[in-house]
């Protein structure tokens, strides 16, 4: 809690909601695997919580970067998940669970969770809790660079190619 | 030694004759879910025991639901109509029980006897996460929640009993104020003094649970906060407060507990926070049911149970010795026990969501999912001696 110290007027820039971020294109779930699969696009999935106040923080300091928005609008598909939701979706091994479910397969304790994953849904990373714009500027280089076929996150970071 | 560990020595001595049971089971594709709203999927009434579930077996989701008699064995139905989720069962008296589920028509109740579930009781065209309950002197009630416009709403349903069939009385909002948003997962049990329910409610911005209870006059009383989870905003003008979710209600002798999910301590994720009932039908201020060795990880699945004796259990699923297992707790004069298990609900492999029922001998009657890393999956059912000690 004591990050969010500095942050005190942070909330001028922008929504008031721990929901999508505005202005991205999330999808559903199950829409969103279909449009990877189409557009053979990345996955980015947000893991967040109603009412969760670092969603709400990292949507209006990180993902109101313009440059951000760009690539994550044109180079993914972006699925928005409820962590306590009980809507039902369908994995890609089609399996049916609900969305508080698939929190719990991935160990959505903390909100948000980002996931990156194959157009085939295949989970190349989970990041937890707030990231800034260069983080999540480094997890593209890292998912559409191709290098989660070398290395994990962490050593790609650690790398910093 | 943790004393959990000791009386997880006294269960295994004392229940040489405890030996699970399988009741579906698969190998890779194949997906077993146990996930009855406030996880009633198993019920005892009298010498019999029922449990319901949805698996894809037969290529699809589909209900079922086995029932046994006295330690015989399990003769298993198919149930609902088409694609079917979320089935949840309850007793009624004399060996019968109440169903509910959800499927491709909507939700959907019947009664269970000897014979398996009887003629389908329609309930509504769409909607899910139906509960039921029966009271001995108020009669048997369904509840569920459906879309209502905008959001979603909790509705409630008495069910009248005749003979083998359901019929439904007046279906009306838990709550009659028009909602401002989601009401979901709602839960009814039967205590003495009359039917209760718990659910999901999203009003406040974020996710706490609510209780309603009906007295002997047959009105609920308007919705009252069970989750102490708090309400507001973090510094920053951030959020609208912490998380809780998936609430369990469970009767032990005239009283009722509540359990659910809380993430008040958001660093660690959701734990296990439960409230009991007062004399004068009101809840006591909640606090953490699980024990401080699991205050580090997550936790997930809560399940509660009591009997008429006075006891109560309840059980959940963590990782805090390293792989997915279920862990049980007792309520005890001074509060809630230390965290147990038993050797099939632990070691190798995922041990998980589990439903529970406490018969009036003590025992504990248990259903789970076993999964081995490798695709394969159990859906498992033990009948255990009562515990003792703590």
């Amino acid at each position: 809690m004591r990050r969010l110290v500095p942050l005190l007027f942070a909330g001028l820039l922008g929504s008031a909601l721990a929901d999508p971020p505005p202005g991205y294109p999330f999808k559903d779930h199950d829409a969103g695997l279909r449009q990877a699969r189409a557009e053979n696009k990345p996955i980015l999935l947000y893991f967040g919580r109603y009412g969760c106040a670092w969603c709400d923080h990292v949507n209006r300091k990180t993902f109101s970067d313009p440059g951000l928005k760009q690539i994550f609008s044109d180079h993914y598909a972006l699925i928005y998940v409820d962590a306590e939701g009980g809507k039902r979706l369908r994995l890609p091994s089609g399996e049916r669970v609900t969305e508080g479910e698939l929190g719990t397969r991935l160990g959505a304790y903390a909100t948000p969770l980002f996931v990156f994953m194959s157009p085939e849904g295949k989970v190349l990373a989970k990041i937890p809790g707030f990231k800034t714009v260069q983080d999540f500027q480094d997890y593209d280089r890292y998912v559409r660079g191709g290098h989660h076929q070398k290395q994990s996150l962490m050593e790609f970071l650690g790398s910093k190619p | 030694m943790r004393l959990g560990a000791w009386l997880l020595g006294l269960w295994a001595l004392s229940a040489q004759a405890a030996t699970p049971v399988d009741l579906a089971s698969g190998g890779p594709g194949t997906f077993i879910h146990l996930d009855a709203s406030g996880r009633q999927a198993l019920a005892l009434s009298g010498e019999w025991v029922a449990l319901a579930w949805e698996d894809n077996r037969s290529g699809a989701p589909r209900c079922h639901l086995a029932v046994a008699r006295g330690g015989g064995p399990f003769q298993t139905h198919g149930f609902g109509r088409g694609e079917c989720f979320e089935p949840a069962v309850a007793p009624l008296a004399d060996g019968r029980f109440l169903l509910i589920w959800e499927d491709e028509a909507g939700v959907a109740a019947a009664l269970v006897d000897e014979q398996g579930p009887g003629p389908l009781l329609a309930l509504a065209p769409a909607g899910g996460q139906g509960s039921v309950a029966w009271h001995p002197g108020q009669g048997a009630l369904a509840a569920w929640s459906a879309p209502d416009g905008r959001w979603r709403r909790v509705w409630l349903a008495p069910l009248a009993v005749d003979g083998r069939n359901l019929a439904a009385g007046p279906v009306r909002p838990v709550d009659p104020v028009p909602p401002v948003d989601d009401q979901t997962y709602p839960v009814l049990a039967a205590a003495a003094p009359g039917p209760a329910l718990v659910w999901e409610d999203r009003r406040a911005g974020h996710t706490v649970i609510f209780y309603s209870r009906r007295g002997a006059s047959g009105d609920w009383t308007p919705p009252h906060r069970l989750s102490g989870n708090p309400t507001g905003k973090a510094q920053g003008d951030l959020g609208r407060g912490t998380g809780a979710m998936r609430p369990a209600l469970a009767a032990f002798a005239d009283r009722l507990a509540g359990v659910w999910l809380d993430k008040r301590d958001f660093l660690s994720g959701y734990d296990v926070y439960a409230a009991l009932d007062r004399p004068d039908g009101s809840f006591a201020k909640d606090g953490k049911a699980q024990d401080s060795f699991g205050d580090a990880i997550a936790q997930w699945h809560p399940a509660a149970a009591g009997n008429g004796r006075g006891e109560l259990v309840i059980a959940f699923d963590d990782e805090r010795d390293g792989t997915t297992d279920i862990w049980l707790a007792r309520l005890t004069p001074a509060g809630w026990g230390e965290n147990f298990t038993l050797p099939a609900l632990s070691g190798p492999g995922r041990q998980s969501d589990p439903a529970l029922a406490l018969d009036e001998a003590g025992h504990l009657h248990l259903a789970w999912l076993d999964q081995d890393g490798e695709g394969r999956v159990r859906l498992r059912y033990l009948r255990q001696p009562a515990p003792t000690g703590q």
